[in-house]
């Protein structure tokens, strides 16, 4: 859990721009870090839950957390990881993505380490 | 919005009655009329008169019964030969809530889809005429050789399935098609004026395109107004409020024409040189003229008559002569007794009779002291001879004194008759403003007529010789005064006319006072009532279009404040207030592209799913072009939102909209359109959300590396979803179509709590069917029964795979028609 807090915390740096990282980069760096802090957290939680899949893939992973969490956190968590997976890709003909849109995901991942503001932000 | 009245379901009576009831100004009068005019023009009249009557105060409208409308689904969308699609092509939508995503590359048709549902609904409206200017030339297929046809099913509340068509017969034009409607059971009747559904579709606008999203913005201020203006269910106090405001300017146009009537009347009084005239003008001067005054002026019949020239030409032309043969009498007869009386004079009658009253003294005195000498000469002597004698002569001269005295009296009688011919006629007094040249000869001949006369002959020769001069001298000043009075007349009896008609609209318009006042009132009240609402409903509507403007920003740093309706007439516009960081930055410039289409949907969706529309489907053509990710999965989030009372219909040019959907897990249906070579356009379902909790499932199954203990307590509950799902489909579907109302089957479904409920709705519509005859005809049926019921789950443990495929068999044979 508090990898989970620690490593986000590093993808909103890389955002905000206090570490080194080429600007052009910015955004996909900051995503992988933070797809890498989501997939930690759900584990956690499928693990709170009774449930260990180590070796799942991240699909079955969320599929079990949508039939044994809170289904606005599954659906949460289901919506920032493929944002997020999305970023991490470079996609031929596709941008890469906007700081403010990667921000949105951190800010959904952030919302689900803290359960109780498990709903998705309406507003930064 | 669901928590929101209805516009005809009296939240407008009501609200307008508070509004009222706060207004201490208001008179109970005006209420009346308040109520009336909310309520009809009818109405509004009736009350009116029987204001006007004194009549009994009619009773207030009674609230409508709060009835929600009867709404529609669309249930198919067939197209052949139109626009993008040549053979027949179906898209096949379920008449439920949910949504639905039509995806399909930019050219496979989808568009077509739309525009044909447009166009089949809407008709001859403006707007389409308007697009179909553009593309008149390109509507028909031009690989399709056969006819164009149009058919779309729609899932009636209360009617059941109703086709709508359109056809075009071989070779005919964009304008020439034949549209029509048919009901359950019913005949087909030309035209959709049978929906009832050209005003709802004007106001709600259920179909919405790409370029529409942004001409909502740009079509100018006034326009979008009005388009946010109509929907805000306050209708109901507009029309009262124009009632009121054609019974305000019809009672108030007889008293502008009175008003104008007035100055007018003045202006023409002034320039008149009538006295009357004079008189109503001092009368209309007034703030409050005297009506009777004015009237008694205008008919003449004024208490004092005016002693004006006016009077003095009346007279001139009433001068009269004596006759010519009663003054020829006259004249002879004068003359014939001053000659009898003079000749008798001259026998000095008058000393005989002194004479003889002295001997008659004398007569006396010896009667009664017998004879004594004469008192008169004193030498005779007065004896009985003397008064034989005497008394004799006595006798003989009585009778000459008396022909004397009728000969004197004669005389008298004929001048005093001579005298009265000449004062009988009058003196010819000046009309002094009517100059008449008859006056002077006149004046001059009366003179000379009524000249004194010094004795008899002067006064017989006077009437003699002047009576001709004078006759006709004032014959000709009568008939000289007489044209100058008629002409005169003839100029004043049409501004008599006029001002009698006059007083006659001022008393009517002056009976109407107490009723204008009361309908300026209510007017007044209904105007600042009318903007009070209006402010109201479009404070609901921004909260609502915040909300998903809300849910759509994401990474815009523009916040929707205010939008407000503002202005009237041709300034109204909608204000809307964007603020940057916080910062107001006023007005739409700091929008992109992709912010301001988000903005109109904003505005839009709530326009479109406003409760009084009937329509039951929103159709969205490619809402998402020139949107970013992260605002395509708020507005998925906002169309599932939606579609959990609404069937939306996405038409979608790519697969961010169909993967956010995926990824989103948000049930959804998802059709994908391919065109392939001759316009065949190809409908596919994509995943609905039947099969997406079975691809779930089946991964989970797959994949190794999840334990048999946890997909154990995951799977059941995706296969229950998944049947859940379809049943829930099937069930809406065959209700939605058989024309029930939505809350009921909404109702029973949700009173339906456990699978096997829901699938006795779906097979049978009877929650409480005994399905165990069912399933035992067929095996997968009880394997999958297993999973989803809350019974043993063995075969998820000894074969999941296949314990999925047979779940995955039930919901494919659910599906099944």
């Amino acid at each position: 859990m508090t990898d989970a807090g620690e490593v986000l915390r590093q993808a909103r740096g890389v955002l905000d721009g206090t570490h080194a990282v080429p600007a052009a980069q910015v955004s996909r760096v900051a995503a992988i870090l933070a797809r890498q802090a989501l997939e930690e957290l759900i584990v956690d939680r499928l693990a709170q839950l009774g449930a260990q899949v180590p070796g799942a893939t991240m699909r079955s992973k969320l599929v079990c957390l949508r039939g044994l969490d809170d289904r606005v956190v599954a659906e949460s968590a289901t919506i920032a990881w493929d944002g997020l997976s999305r970023a991490c890709h470079l996609h031929a003909y596709e941008l890469p993505p906007m700081p403010e849109e990667v921000g949105y995901l951190i800010d959904m991942v952030e919302a689900l380490l803290e359960p109780s503001r498990a709903a998705v932000p309406a507003a930064r | 919005m669901t928590d929101h009245d209805g516009p005809d379901d009296g939240h407008v009576l009501s609200a307008v009655l508070e509004l009222a009831d706060a207004d201490d100004t208001l008179t109970d009068e005006s209420t009346v009329l308040v109520l009336a005019a909310l309520e009809s023009e009818a109405e509004l009249a009736a009350a009116l008169r029987a204001g006007r009557d004194e009549g009994s105060v009619p009773r207030p409208p009674m609230p409508a019964q709060s009835t929600p409308p009867v709404g529609a689904f669309v249930t198919s969308i067939r197209v052949e030969g139109f626009r993008g699609i040549g053979p027949a092509a179906e898209l096949t939508l379920h008449p439920s809530p949910g949504l639905t995503v039509v995806a399909g590359r930019n050219g496979s048709g989808k568009s077509s889809f739309s525009e044909a549902l447009e166009l089949a609904l809407t008709g001859d409206s403006y707007r389409w005429s308007k697009r179909t200017a553009v593309w008149s030339e390109h509507w028909r297929n031009l690989r399709s050789r056969a006819a164009a046809r149009i058919r779309i099913g729609l899932a009636e509340e209360g009617a059941g399935t109703t086709t709508v068509g359109v056809d075009w017969a071989d070779g005919a034009g964009l304008g020439d098609r034949q549209v029509w409607v048919q009901r359950p059971g019913g005949r087909r009747e030309s035209g959709t004026g049978g929906l009832g559904w050209s005003r709802p579709l004007e106001l709600y606008r259920p179909i919405l395109s790409y370029e529409e999203l942004g001409g909502i913005l740009q079509d100018g201020p006034s326009r979008l107004f009005d388009a946010l203006d109509a929907i805000l269910g306050i209708e109901q106090a507009t029309d009262a409020l124009q009632r009121l405001a054609a019974v305000a300017k019809e009672l108030e146009a007889p008293a502008k024409a009175v008003k104008a009537e007035r100055t007018a009347l003045k202006k023409v009084l002034a320039g008149s040189a009538d006295e009357r005239a004079a008189q109503a003008h001092d009368q209309l001067r007034r703030h409050h003229p005297d009506l009777a005054a004015v009237e008694a002026v205008a008919t003449g019949r004024q208490a004092v008559q005016p002693v004006g020239d006016l009077a003095r030409l009346r007279a001139l032309t009433r001068l009269t002569v004596p006759a010519q043969d009663e003054v020829r009498a006259g004249v002879t007869e004068l003359r014939a007794a001053a000659a009898e009386f003079e000749a008798l004079a001259a026998d000095a009658a008058e000393l005989a009779a002194r004479r003889a009253a002295l001997l008659r003294q004398a007569l006396e005195l010896h009667r009664e002291h017998g004879d004594v000498p004469c008192p008169v000469c004193g030498g005779g002597t007065l004896d009985a001879a003397w008064h034989e004698e005497t008394e004799a002569a006595l006798a003989a001269a009585s009778a000459s004194s008396e022909a004397y005295g009728d000969a004197f009296r004669r005389l008298d009688l004929a001048r005093d008759q001579a005298r009265s011919l000449v004062r009988e006629v009058g003196e010819p007094v000046a009309a002094d403003r009517f100059a008449l040249q008859a006056h002077a000869p006149a004046l001059t001949a009366w003179h000379a007529w009524s000249r004194p006369a010094a004795d008899d002959d002067e006064l017989a020769a006077r009437l003699d010789t002047e009576y001709d001069r004078l006759a006709a001298a004032y014959a000709r000043l009568r008939d000289e005064a007489s044209a100058v009075l008629s002409e005169h007349e003839d100029a004043w009896t049409p501004l008599a006319v006029r001002l009698a008609t006059w007083v006659e609209q001022a008393r009517s318009v002056q009976s109407d006072d107490p009723a204008r006042e009361q309908v300026d009132a209510a007017h007044r009240f209904m105007r600042a009532a009318v903007d009070e609402l209006r402010t109201r409903e479009f404070d609901r509507l921004a909260d609502r279009a915040r909300e998903i403007w809300a849910a759509l920003r994401h990474d815009s740093n523009v916040d929707l404040g205010a939008i407000r309706p503002k202005g009237q007439g041709n300034r109204r516009h909608i204000e809307l207030v964007a603020e940057v960081d916080g910062e107001d930055a006023g007005a739409l410039g700091v929008m992109s592209q992709g912010e301001l289409h988000a903005l109109a949907l904003a505005l839009f969706i709530p326009r479109a799913t406003m409760p009084g529309s009937p329509f039951r489907f929103i159709v969205l053509d490619d809402p998402i072009q020139a949107m970013d990710p992260a605002k395509v999965d708020g507005l998925v989030r906002v169309l599932a939102e939606l579609a959990v009372d609404r069937q939306v219909i996405v038409l979608s040019h790519d697969d961010r909209l169909t993967s956010a959907v995926r990824q989103l897990g948000v049930d959804a249906r998802i059709l994908e359109l391919s065109r392939t070579a001759g316009s065949a356009v190809d409908v596919r379902p994509g995943k609905d959300p039947a099969q997406r909790h079975l691809d779930d499932a089946f991964a989970v199954a797959r994949d190794g590396q999840v334990p048999a203990d946890i997909a154990l307590r995951v799977l059941p509950g995706l296969c229950r979803a998944a049947v859940e799902a379809a049943a829930r489909d099937v069930y809406f579907a065959a209700r939605f179509r058989a024309g029930a109302s939505r809350v009921e089957v909404e109702r029973v479904w949700q009173s339906a709590l456990r699978t096997r409920q829901r699938l006795g709705l779906a097979l049978s519509g009877d929650a409480d069917m005994n399905l165990s005859s069912w399933r035992d005809r067929k095996h997968w049926r009880r394997t999958a029964l297993g999973i989803v019921g809350s019974g043993a789950h063995d075969g998820l443990r000894s074969d999941p795979i296949g314990a999925l495929r047979d779940v995955e068999r039930l919901v494919q044979e659910l599906r099944l028609p």
